[in-house]
């Protein structure tokens, strides 16, 4: 990451000439690479991408994300992952390989419009994503406040190491559950908690892409301003979060130094 | 003209959750109490070649009116009136749950509620607008489009329609040896009265006005009211669930309350006494 390039891109732009790989969000006509997204196009030494500003998700296999039952046939469930997708949730995953439509009752494990946290098993664009819940904490969400942020905004969410999410969490004395796919669900012993959470989540969305958000959510939850020890905190001891989350922003990580150097 | 088939919008169990605690409180998730309107604006002239129009935002419910009159064959038994034809049709753009296709049954009972509350208060007076009785009347024609979909459509367009029949400039057409003549003038539309109609719902014991998207989908029952200065004109009942007397009585109150208070705006806007 030492002689990266950055700079702001609208789609058509061209970003750079010679020969390099497009990676993401670009094309490469004839010797150039032209973003196809807005966002901040990246030139490295292993080939150039555009971290898209805004845009739906697009499923990758290993996503956590937090999903709606829609509909079920006799052999899957329909979930809405706010995506362009629909994914698909195969009723094996749940009662396992001697599955029968006939004997096992599918309404007894997720009803439609039931929440769920569940794993992208497959998706290669070709076919809708396939989920998985088989994995611990994922499955049915029994309780709190769902809100859809734009996906583009998961990263700055999370922050450096979960310390956004973190921060407000401890702060608002809530747990917020966030999906890949720009779902977030919170929850909390006091509705007042959940409010000033959910009014801290919807500005990180709003104002993702401006300087000293960090200092605005401070204000925002009445935090006074710390030496920035609270932050190296293991994300574990204080808000107990679960395994499939901490891997969710390990795989941010490196999206996330973009949006914070920005 | 294109029509619109909707599919149902599923509402997460957790949001219907949130929202039953929210009307125990005696609050809506918007923050609105139960018989609170959403923000209502209405623009009147906004299509130059038609003959009358209006644009209505109701909340983020929005709907645009226009109206064409030409001159035609009247109704069979209604062969002295001018005749006055409403229809009305959701775009694809105006919710993520609305296709391309036939107008489903909720389209087609939009259409005829909001034709029902400008026929049955005589607004227009039709007797006015036949040319030659029996054989050639004025025929209005309204045509609503539905541009953003978040609840209550019946309202929005039932006051975009009134919005633009206010409005609205008649031609005068002239008989010709024998034949229809568009004279080049115009003059007012023959208005006797404002209906205004009032939507209401039922989320188990709590009767709400002017609902959501959200709030439709996981609503019991419906009732829409159009009431002119002189009592009620029209009514429609929707959806499986019932209504106990109070609440109806209730209902039919706030509509008379509310639809003053939208036919003062009307009236304010487009200069028209009714």
């Amino acid at each position: 990451m030492h002689d990266v390039k950055r700079r702001y891109v609208i789609p058509g732009d061209k970003i750079v000439e010679g020969n390099f790989r497009p990676l993401m969000n670009v094309i490469k006509a004839g010797n150039s690479i032209i973003a196809t997204r807005i966002g901040i196009a990246e030139t490295g030494r292993d080939g150039v991408k555009v971290i898209p500003l805004s845009g739906v998700y697009i499923p990758r296999v290993n996503d956590l994300v937090i999903g709606k039952v829609v509909d079920h046939s006799s052999l899957s469930w329909e979930v809405d992952i706010n995506s362009c997708f629909s994914a698909h949730l195969p009723a094996q995953d749940v009662f396992g390989r001697d599955f029968s439509p006939a004997r096992d009752d599918m309404g007894r494990h997720f009803a439609i419009g039931d929440m769920i946290t569940a794993r992208i098993m497959a998706f290669d664009r070709t076919r809708d994503p396939m989920l998985t819940v088989q994995d611990r904490d994922l499955g049915k969400i029994p309780r709190g406040e769902a809100l859809k942020i734009s996906a583009t905004r998961v990263p700055r969410l999370i922050g450096k190491r979960g310390s956004m999410i973190q921060m407000i969490e401890q702060a608002t004395q809530t747990r917020v559950l966030i999906g890949q796919n720009g779902v977030v669900v919170v929850t909390g012993r006091t509705p007042e908690g959940i409010k000033l959470a959910v009014r801290a989540i919807r500005m990180v969305e709003e104002e993702a892409h401006t300087a000293n958000l960090t200092q605005r959510i401070k204000v925002l939850l009445g935090i006074p301003d710390t030496p920035p020890q609270q932050q190296e905190a293991p994300r574990d001891a204080v808000s107990g979060a679960s395994k499939p989350e901490e891997s969710t922003i390990d795989e941010v990580e490196e999206e996330l130094e973009v949006e914070e150097e920005k | 003209m294109s029509s619109s088939k909707r599919s149902p919008i599923i509402v997460e169990h957790l949001r219907k959750q949130q929202m039953w605690d929210a009307l125990s409180r005696g609050k809506r998730l918007d923050g609105r109490d139960f018989g609170e309107q959403r923000p209502l604006e209405i623009e009147i002239d906004v299509i130059k070649k038609a003959n009358g129009s209006a644009r209505v935002k109701l909340g983020d419910s929005e709907v645009i009116a226009g109206i064409k009159v030409e001159t035609g064959e009247p109704f069979e038994g209604l062969e002295n009136k001018g005749a006055l034809i409403v229809t009305a049709e959701v775009l694809p753009t105006a919710s993520p749950h609305v296709e391309p296709g036939p107008p489903d049954e909720e389209v087609v009972e939009l259409a005829r509620v909001v034709d029902r509350g400008v026929r049955e208060s005589e607004m227009v007076d039709l007797d006015q607008l036949a040319l030659v009785p029996g054989k050639i009347v004025y025929t209005i024609f309204v045509d609503c489009s539905v541009l953003n979909a978040d609840g209550n459509l019946f309202d929005a367009t039932s006051y975009a329609t009134v919005a633009a029949l206010l409005s609205a400039k008649l031609p005068i057409f002239e008989m010709q040896d024998g034949k229809v003549v568009d004279t080049g003038q115009t003059k007012d539309m023959p208005i006797t009265t404002i209906p205004v109609s009032i939507t209401a719902i039922r989320i188990g014991d709590s009767v709400l006005l002017d609902p959501t998207a959200e709030e439709e989908a996981c609503m019991d029952a419906r009732i829409t009211i159009d009431t002119t200065p002189e009592g009620f004109c029209a009514v429609q009942k929707g959806f499986a669930g019932s209504f106990t007397i109070d609440q109806l009585k209730k209902a039919g109150e706030t509509a008379r309350i509310k639809g003053e208070e939208v036919r003062a705006k009307l009236r304010e806007l487009t200069g028209k006494n009714g």
